[in-house]
C-alpha cells in the first residue's frame, strides 16, 4: 500500500509519497535517484500513468536527507523519469508537510539529488522557494525546426535545462495548448538532431515559449513542455528561474525586482533574484498550492495494469 | 489540515478503463428515481466538474456515485459520470461498480458466486460474481435491453466521404462503422487518429441520422462511435477488435460493454448472431470483455436482444478528495489539448 496525498500548485498536480516507497538504501540522494530510476521505474509509472495518475502530475519521493539540517530529502519524478529540481511540487511538498503537521509557518530546506533548496512556508498556501543557482548557458542559439523554420532562443539551467524562445508559432493562450505541444516537440528533436545540449552535453528536456502576459500587472507568460511531453499547467518554477538568469544576463532585471509570470492557464508565479556565487542567479520563485485528496493507491498482483497502461 | 469538501472515492478500472466510485460524501441528489437523479447531477454540473475535471480527473475518468436504490429489488444504485455525458447506463462502470461493492464489503460478498441487483439509470442491471479470497474475478452484468436502430444507412463525413454505418442502442447510443474500410486496424498508435475520426462521426451522425430512445425520448442523441473490427468465428460465436471514440475525443481502453451489446443487436438483427452465442471483443489495449445474448425481448415493441457483457476489475486505491477553501480552481479546469479534439 503507497500512502500519497495529492496537492495541485498554480494548476500543476503533485504527488507526494509519505509511505509505501521504495527502500532507497543510504548515501548521496543522487545516487539514490539513480536507483530509484534504474530499479523501480515500475512504481514511478504506477504513480503517475493512467489508471492511477493524471497528465502531468511530478511524484514526491520522501527520503532520510543525506545533507544536515534539513527537513526531509525528496526525489522527483515524473513519467519519463527522474527531474533533477522541481519548483511547483516543492512548493507542493511545503503545503503537503503542513498540511500533515510536520512544518510550520517559517524557513525549511528540503535536499534534492541536486543540491538543497529552501522553502518559506509563508501560509498555509502559499510558499517561496529558493531554487539551486540558475544561468543562461548559450545566447541566441539558431535551430532548424521543420515546419517552423529557423527558430532562435538561449539555452538556460534553471535546476532543469530549458531551451528558451520567443519564436512563438501561435499565440500563448489555453486553445492553442495542442499547436504549442506540437511545435516544442518539433523544437526539442530539432535540438537532439543538431546535437545541441546543456552544459556537458546534457540533454535539453524541456521547451519555454515566452510572451507577453494577458494581466497588466504581469511581466511575461509562459507554455512549457515537460520531458514527459506534458505542459506545464504552472508557471513552472525551474523554466522561470532559468528565464529571469537570461533577463539578468541581458541586464534586463535587476537584482531584487519582482518578475510575475503567468502560465498557459493564467495562474501565476512572483519571482525576485540575487546574484548567485559562480556569475548565475539565485532565484526566488513565489506561489501557491492546495490539497486535493489524501489516498492509498493499490497494486493487485494480478492487476494488468499495476503498473499503469504504458500506451 | 482543513477542507470544505471531503469525497471518499475508491478508485478502480475495468480492463484499463477507469470508473471510480464515490462511496461517501455526497448527498444523494434530488429526484424522484434514479434518471430524474442522474438529469440533477448533468444539469447542475458542479460534482462532475469537481471530480472529474483537472487537477482531480482527467479526461479518462469516470466516476460513479453511489446513492439509494429506488427501485424495491435493487441491493445498490449507481449514477455515472462520463466527460461528456452522464449515460443512462455504462459496461465498465458497472462493472468497477459491482467490483467495489463487493470487494470493500459495501454489498456482502458471497463465494464462488455472489448475485446482486444495480439500478442504474436506465434501469435495473442484474449481475454475477465469480468470487475467490475476497477478490471478483470476473463480473458479468445483463445490460439493459438492446437493439439496432438503423442498418446499412449512408452517412457523409467531410473529408471521408460517404460512409456505411449502423446505429444501435447498448445501454447507451452508437454509430458503428466497419474499421476496415478507413483503414484502421483498431491498435495502440492509431488511437489519436480514432478518437479525431470518432468525435467526427458521432457529430455527423447526430445531424443527419440522430437517435431516440422510445421509453427515454429525453435520451435523444448519439454518444459515442464505436469502430468495428472483422469477425473472427469462434466455438461459441465471434471475436474481434473494438474501438469507441467517447465524447470529447477519448478512446475507451476497455472493449466497452454497451458498444459490445449495440454490436451483439445489430448482429442479431442481421441473424448473424442467436441467443446462447458469445462475442470476445477485445479493445484498443487488447484487454478483452465477453459478451453474450441471453435472450430475446422487446423495446416499445422493437426487437431487442438480453446481452450480457463480462469482465474484470481491479481497485487501484482508496482517495479522500478534498477542497481547500482558497483554492481558486474549485470547479477543476479543462484545457483543450486531452478535453477534446473539435
Amino acid at each position: 500500500m503507497i500512502r500519497v496525498i495529492d496537492s495541485h500548485t498554480e494548476g500543476e498536480p503533485t504527488r507526494v509519497v509519505i509511505a509505501g516507497g521504495p527502500d532507497l538504501g543510504s548515501g548521496p540522494l543522487a545516487d539514490r535517484a539513480r536507483r530509484l530510476n534504474e530499479d523501480h521505474g515500475d512504481f514511478c509509472a504506477a504513480l503517475l500513468r493512467e489508471p492511477r495518475g493524471v497528465v502531468a502530475m511530478v511524484g514526491a519521493l520522501l527520503v532520510p536527507p543525506a545533507a544536515p539540517g534539513c527537513e526531509t530529502g525528496v526525489i522527483y519524478f515524473n513519467a519519463a523519469g527522474n527531474l533533477g529540481m522541481c519548483g511547483h511540487a516543492t512548493i507542493g511538498l511545503a503545503v503537503t508537510l503542513a498540511h500533515l503537521g510536520r512544518i510550520t509557518v517559517g524557513n525549511h530546506r528540503f535536499e534534492t539529488p541536486v543540491g538543497v533548496v529552501e522553502a518559506d512556508l509563508v501560509d498555509a498556501n502559499t510558499v517561496t522557494v529558493v531554487n539551486v543557482e540558475s544561468y543562461r548557458f548559450r545566447k541566441d542559439v539558431a535551430v532548424e525546426v521543420p515546419g517552423l523554420g529557423t527558430v532562435t532562443g538561449d539555452i538556460a539551467w534553471g535546476g532543469n535545462w530549458f531551451f528558451l524562445t520567443g519564436d512563438n508559432p501561435v499565440p500563448l493562450t489555453p486553445d492553442c495548448t495542442a499547436p504549442l505541444t506540437e511545435a516544442a516537440l518539433a523544437i526539442r528533436r530539432a535540438l537532439h538532431a543538431a546535437g545541441m545540449t546543456g552544459r556537458d552535453g546534457a540533454p535539453i528536456d524541456h521547451v519555454e515559449f515566452n510572451g507577453p502576459p494577458d494581466g497588466r500587472d504581469a511581466q511575461g507568460r509562459n507554455f512549457v513542455l515537460c520531458p514527459d511531453d506534458a505542459y506545464d499547467r504552472s508557471p513552472c518554477g525551474t523554466g522561470t528561474s532559468a528565464k529571469v538568469a537570461c533577463l539578468a544576463a541581458d541586464g534586463k532585471l535587476a537584482p531584487g525586482a519582482p518578475w510575475v509570470q503567468e502560465s498557459i492557464i493564467g495562474s501565476r508565479y512572483s519571482l525576485t533574484y540575487r546574484p548567485g556565487a559562480t556569475g548565475g542567479v539565485i532565484a526566488s520563485i513565489t506561489g501557491r498550492a492546495f490539497v486535493t485528496a489524501e489516498a492509498t493507491l493499490l497494486r493487485a498482483p494480478s492487476d494488468p495494469y499495476r503498473n499503469g497502461i504504458s500506451a | 489540515m482543513r477542507s470544505s469538501r471531503t469525497i471518499h472515492v475508491i478508485s478502480c478500472h475495468a480492463e484499463g478503463e477507469v470508473g471510480d466510485v464515490i462511496v461517501g460524501g455526497v448527498s444523494p441528489p434530488p429526484g424522484n428515481t434514479l434518471w430524474d437523479q442522474r438529469a440533477f447531477i448533468a444539469n447542475d454540473g458542479a460534482l462532475r466538474a469537481f471530480v472529474l475535471n483537472e487537477p482531480r480527473g482527467g479526461v479518462f475518468r469516470h466516476v460513479n456515485l453511489l446513492v439509494p436504490p429506488k427501485h424495491p429489488e435493487a441491493d445498490a444504485a449507481f449514477i455515472i459520470m462520463e466527460p461528456e455525458d452522464t449515460p443512462p447506463m455504462s459496461g465498465s462502470n458497472s462493472i468497477c461498480v459491482a467490483t467495489v461493492l463487493l470487494e470493500s464489503g459495501i454489498v456482502p460478498m458471497t463465494e464462488p458466486e455472489t448475485t446482486l441487483v444495480l439500478e442504474a439509470p436506465g434501469g435495473l442491471v442484474r449481475v454475477r460474481a465469480r468470487c475467490r479470497n475476497g477478490k471478483a474475478e470476473l463480473i458479468s452484468v445483463e445490460n439493459l435491453p438492446s437493439f439496432a436502430d438503423r442498418l446499412d444507412v449512408a452517412l457523409e463525413v467531410e473529408g471521408l466521404g460517404t460512409l456505411t454505418v449502423d446505429t444501435a442502442f447498448g445501454g447507451d447510443s452508437f454509430v458503428m462503422v466497419d474499421a476496415t474500410a478507413l483503414g484502421l486496424s483498431l491498435v495502440a498508435d492509431e488511437a489519436a487518429d480514432i478518437a479525431r475520426l470518432g468525435v467526427r462521426i458521432t457529430d455527423a451522425a447526430n445531424r443527419q441520422l440522430g437517435f431516440a430512445h422510445p421509453e427515454r425520448p429525453d435520451w435523444d442523441h448519439i454518444s459515442f462511435c464505436a469502430f468495428t473490427g472483422p469477425l473472427a468465428a469462434t466455438a461459441e460465436g465471434w471475436e474481434t477488435r473494438s474501438a469507441v471514440a467517447i465524447q470529447p475525443g477519448k478512446v475507451d481502453r476497455s472493449p466497452t460493454g454497451t458498444a459490445v451489446s449495440a454490436r451483439m443487436a445489430v448482429l442479431a438483427a442481421r441473424k448473424q448472431m442467436q441467443v446462447g452465442q458469445k462475442l470476445l471483443a477485445r479493445s484498443i489495449i487488447d484487454s478483452c470483455f465477453t459478451g453474450a445474448i441471453l435472450g430475446e425481448t422487446t423495446v416499445a415493441g422493437r426487437p431487442a436482444i438480453r446481452p450480457q457483457v463480462s469482465g474484470q476489475a481491479w481497485i487501484t486505491g482508496i482517495h479522500q478528495h478534498m477542497l481547500d477553501p482558497t483554492d481558486p480552481w474549485p470547479g477543476g479546469y479543462r484545457l483543450g489539448d486531452t478535453w477534446g479534439v473539435r
